[in-house]
């Protein structure tokens, strides 16, 4: 073959090539850009807001319990799966309510000591466990255990408050997050 | 004369390389999806968001949201129904925020789709 001829083979070979790169490009899925952080930053802004909500209707803790099972449903729908745990504190008079709940999608031991006094136990998912402290303290110091996950919160005992720990997976990846509130 | 003809392949291979690549990026901006998270937790963050779902004001929620460069739909729903159209086309992205209500608490997932 003459030398002057075999440019030609490159130049159809470049061709090639290209139009290879080019279909290849148009069939690659677009995707959203960020669906794990925007689902973590949804439930930083509304799982306390759900917990306000129905504390105004006089059910802080069902409507926390009820809104963690709609994220769960929520996310589940897009492929992401949400696990979480909570507690939560309600002032009373002259007592605090605590309730615990878990969403982790298994069964956990959990223990809660506020102001020297403990309760422990197993909890199912999806169940709560409540319970009354009776105190006139102001601010109470409360170690929560869940699964072994051990949290040391300091709280107003004539307020309102929430913390909860939860992960989301799916599989671009995980995002592990805590809400205080 | 030989050499002349090599200089010009190469350069006529050089400007389908580069012209290929410039189309291939072009493309895949103009194709790229919007982001419609950062539109649902931008009206969130003040509230607006909330207020349209808590008053099932679909249309209403509609009109606020702009997406550039596509059209778009907003779909309002409670556990059980859904007010507003999924489009009909052949490209949609979606993207939803769930909300724990305004005034009382109502779960409501409030979805964003844009279409071309």
């Amino acid at each position: 073959m003459p030398t002057a001829s075999k440019g030609q083979f490159f130049i159809l070979g470049a061709l090639l090539i290209l139009s290879l790169m080019v279909i290849g490009a148009s069939y690659q899925p677009l995707t959203n850009p960020r669906p794990l952080a925007a689902a973590s930053d949804n439930l930083q802004r509304e799982l306390p807001r759900a917990y306000n909500l129905g504390l105004t209707q006089g059910n802080g803790p069902g409507a926390l319990a009820d809104f963690t099972a709609f994220l769960q449903d929520g996310l589940g729908s897009r492929s992401i799966s949400m696990q979480a745990a909570w507690l939560a504190a309600m002032p009373g008079n002259g007592e605090v309510n605590f309730v615990v709940g878990n969403f982790l999608g298994k069964p956990v031991d959990f223990s809660l000591n506020a102001a020297g006094q403990s309760w422990s136990g197993r909890l199912e998912d999806k169940a709560t466990f409540s319970a009354e402290l009776a105190t006139l303290a102001d601010v109470l110091a409360i170690n929560l255990t869940v699964n072994g996950r051990e949290q040391q919160l300091e709280w107003r005992a004539d307020k309102a408050n929430i913390y909860a720990f939860y992960a989301l997976l799916a599989d671009q990846g995980n995002i592990y997050g805590e809400v205080s509130g | 004369m030989r050499g002349f003809v090599r200089i010009l392949e190469a350069s006529i291979a050089a400007m389908l390389l580069l012209g290929s690549l410039a189309f291939i990026s072009g493309y895949r901006s103009a194709n790229a999806a919007p982001d419609l998270d950062a539109i649902l937790l931008g009206l969130a963050a003040d509230g607006r968001l909330q207020a349209y779902a808590a008053a099932n004001d679909q249309a209403g929620l509609e009109a606020e949201v702009q997406v550039p460069g596509f059209s778009h739909a907003v779909q309002v729903c409670d556990r059980n129904n859904c007010t507003g159209q999924i489009p009909q086309a052949r490209s949609v992205f979606v993207a939803t925020y769930l909300t724990a209500g305004q005034e009382g608490y109502a779960p409501t997932a409030v979805k964003l789709y844009a279409y071309r």
